[in-house]
Parts: structure tokens; sequence; C-alpha cells
């Protein structure tokens, strides 16, 4: 009896331990055990964070000195090299007479927790941002109504065109946007075809920006392998993300700040990949992205364009190569230029 | 005669709004599609008064800017710096030591009448 009711502590969803005065482990319950592994007689900060003294602000120390609980928020390692954020409750451990001699230490995974707590914080951004956005296109609407207006009032049949003119290209960035964002929020079922040709989609996203891109002293060109022919792939999707990627690249290249550059190549190439899928890459001669922000080039609503850029266009990119099993990488280096590779896997 | 702008910004939709907004205003506007034209013109016509979109391509609104606080022939035109949210104090925040700050600085999206009053202001001097 003694002993299926010391089992108790084996069923909590919890890290249960005990500690001595040195910190050493005496008792684990199993979960403790099953992530990391047998512990005892060793150190807890070793155990659980793989240090060589004790974490700073330990609640365990605290409960040694005062006696009382304490509560903390740790990150921990566990034997898989997996890394959780739990949060601790320590308890003294007392003897028949009273006599402190140990703590108990009760640790919750709140990994989960932690991550919708992030993911929370990114929505309020995404939310500002997106307010942001609106505002600016609203501008655009707001003064082509105010030209268009004018036109009626003076009889200007070209004053109402050119407001008119402002109306439609601000609604159509209005529903640019809308789409992006149906594509980052939505779980969609990508519309995979077969017979489709990335290659030519690629054709059609360069013939789409080329004369926009010359003007700014932009070379965009494809490299096509005839290699890789017709596959199963979401039209749509690789549109969007052909898009995204050389309005992205031409972006960099426009709002360069080195006074030497004179003229910016973007070359598109669309290859078969080692496993007969297709590999997709995008090479630009521009600034290259800033080592201080490249680790956020795929977070949703981050972007450097001030009022032009929508925060999303990498994060389309991400989707549809996820929808077709495949990933984004990419290289840069400053002053040289950055490369983004897709691959999609063969289906 | 009417007060002359000169409205340097690279986007179709600020050149056609700002032309509109002043000439309706009673002012005679000029556009410059970039910072290199937006310079020459302002010598040639010694405009009343410049806007400025400081984020164009290549940089060409700062070192526009610039170029016209350097030139004696436009050193003493008013400029308004437009510009989106916040972008403007990391880019003016790097001048060359000698150039002095704009004499206005307006966010967009502009509010029709405080920019006109702004405008006005700086035309009259």
């Amino acid at each position: 009896m003694a002993d299926s009711r010391s089992r108790w502590r084996d069923v909590i969803p919890c890290y249960l331990s005990i500690q001595d005065r040195d910190l050493r482990i005496v008792e684990t319950n199993r979960l403790f055990k099953q992530d990391f592994g047998d512990a005892l007689g060793k150190l807890c900060y070793q155990v659980y964070k793989n240090r060589q003294a004790p974490c700073p602000g330990c609640p365990v120390l605290k409960t040694f000195e005062d006696g009382q609980d304490h509560t903390g928020e740790e990150t921990v390692i566990t034997r898989d090299g997996e890394v959780a954020q739990v949060m601790v409750t320590s308890t003294p451990w007392l003897d028949d007479d009273g006599e402190m001699v140990g703590v108990v230490e009760m640790s919750t995974n709140i990994t989960e927790v932690k991550r919708l707590q992030h993911q929370l914080a990114m929505m309020g951004l995404a939310v500002a941002g997106m307010a942001h956005r609106v505002k600016n296109i609203l501008m655009g609407l707001e003064g082509g109504i105010f030209v268009v207006n004018t036109g009626f009032e003076e009889q200007d049949q070209q004053g109402v065109a050119e407001g008119w003119e402002m109306v439609e290209r601000n609604v159509g960035k209005i529903s640019r946007l809308v789409k992006d964002l149906l594509y980052c929020a939505k779980e969609r079922e990508p519309e995979l075809q077969e017979g489709v040709s990335p290659a030519a989609i690629a054709a059609e996203v360069v013939d789409l920006y080329r004369e926009r891109a010359a003007r700014d002293g932009i070379t965009v060109s494809l490299e096509r392998d005839d290699e890789l022919g017709e596959g199963r792939y979401d039209p749509a999707g690789l549109q969007a993300l052909l898009t995204n990627l050389v309005s992205n690249a031409i972006d960099a290249c426009r709002f360069d700040t080195d006074p030497d550059k004179e003229s910016y190549s973007i070359t598109v190439r669309i290859a078969r990949a080692e496993d007969g899928g297709a590999a997709l890459e995008v090479q630009d001669t521009g600034p290259g992205i800033p080592r201080e922000v490249s680790h956020k080039v795929f977070e949703g609503f981050f972007s450097t364009k001030g009022t032009e850029g929508t925060g999303l266009g990498l994060l389309v990119v991400q989707k549809v190569a996820a929808e077709h099993g495949g990933a984004v990488t990419f290289t840069t280096e400053a002053g040289e230029g950055t490369t983004f590779r897709v691959t999609l896997p063969r289906r | 005669m009417a007060a002359k702008i000169l409205i340097i910004d690279d986007e179709r939709d600020m050149q056609i709004y700002l032309r509109t907004l002043f000439r309706k205003a009673g002012y005679t506007p000029e556009v410059a599609p970039n910072g290199e034209q937006g310079v020459r013109l302002a010598a040639e016509l010694e405009p009343d008064l410049i806007t400025l979109d400081l984020l164009m391509p290549r940089k060409s609104g700062v070192l526009a800017y610039e170029a016209l606080r350097t030139d004696t022939r436009t050193r003493q035109i008013p400029v308004i710096i437009l510009t989106g949210l916040s972008e403007h104090r990391q880019l003016l925040g790097a001048l060359p030591d000698g150039v002095p700050a704009p004499d206005a600085v307006v966010e967009k999206p502009i509010q029709r009448e405080d920019f006109l009053r702004t405008v006005q202001e700086l035309v009259d001097g």
C-alpha cells in the first residue's frame, strides 16, 4: 500500500525532484527520469542546464535560505537536447522534527504556453503593421478621390482620369494585400495540378517585371534548365512565390545606397534538383541583407521598406514552399547581393 | 504672381495628388520624378518651396536634400520633407556636418489642412 501510495508522484505531469543542501538530487519522479535521465546524486544545475555553478536566482537556494516557497521561470535542456521552458516551484522538505532536510522542486513544462504567448505578441505587431499599411492605401484612395472631385469641379477630364487611375491603383494594392494575407493566414489546401511548368511561370514573372526594373538600371533575366519539365505544382502559389522573390530583389537594388554601383542584375534560375524536383533561385546584386535583420526576414510584418512593405512577402514564399513539401533558404553578403533558394521536392 | 512649388517625388500617386492639391490652393506646381532632376530644376526654376520625398530609389531623397542645401542657388529655398513612418529620423540623423535640418518634416499620410497651412507659412516666409 505504502508503495503504491508513493507512486502518485509518477503520474503527475511535472518534473519532481528533491535536492539536498549541496543541490544534489536525492529523489526524482518518472517524468524527470524520462526527460533528464538517471540524475540521482548529480547536481541539479548540471542536469537541468549543463552549468558548472548554481543558476542565478535559484528558487531552491532561496527556499533553503528562508524556508519559504518560491517560484520562477527557467529554460532547461532535456537529455535529447530539446530546450524547454519550465515554471519552477520550490518548497521545503521537512523531517519528522520539522527540520528542513531538502527542497522539493516541481517544474511544469510551459514551452507551449510560451510559444502561444509569443504568437499573441506577434499578432499584436501584425495588427499594428496592418493598420499602418491600410492607412497608407487609404491615403492613396483619399488622394485619388480628391483629384477626381477636383477634376469634376473644374470640368477637367484629364484630372478625373488621373484621379480615377489613382483609385484603381490603390484598390489593386488592397487586393494584393488581402491575397497575401489569405496566403499567410489560412490553412489552405494547395491546388496542385499536373502539367505545370515552373520555368514557364518564371518567364511570365520575369516578363512582368523586366521593364519596370530596367527604368532603375536593373536587368532581370531568366536562366532555365530544360531538363526540368512539367510537374505537379500549384500554379497560383508558384506565381505568388516568384513574384514576391523577384519584386523583393528589385526593391533591394532600387533602394541600395551604394553610390559606386551604376547597374544591378537579378537572375532567376529554374533547374532540376538532384531528386528530380524543382530548384528555384533568385539572385540579386543588391546591398545584401544586413546581419542585424537577417534572422527576422521570415517573421510576419517585418519590413525594412517603410510604407511600401507589407512584411508578408517572404511569409508567402515560405508558405507556398511548405505546401509543396519544400523549403526556402538564403545566402547574403554585404555589398555583393542576396540569393534566395527554394527547393520543391518531386511529388 | 502665384508662388511656385517644386514637388520631388518618385511615386506617381503622390505627384498627381500634390500637383492637384497645390494647383487648387493657388500655387504653381512643378514635378521632378527623382532627386537628380529635382536638384537641377530647383536651380533652374528657383521655386518658393520644395517638397521632397525622402524615400526614393538609390538614396536620392537624402542626396538631393544635401545637394539643395549645398548649392548657393537653392540653399535659401524652404524644404518640406515628406516621409513614411519614422524612417526620416534615421536618414536625416546621418546628414553631414553643416547641412541644416529641413524647414519641416511631414509624415505620410498627410493631413491636408495641416499640410497646406505649413506650406503657406513657409511660402510667406
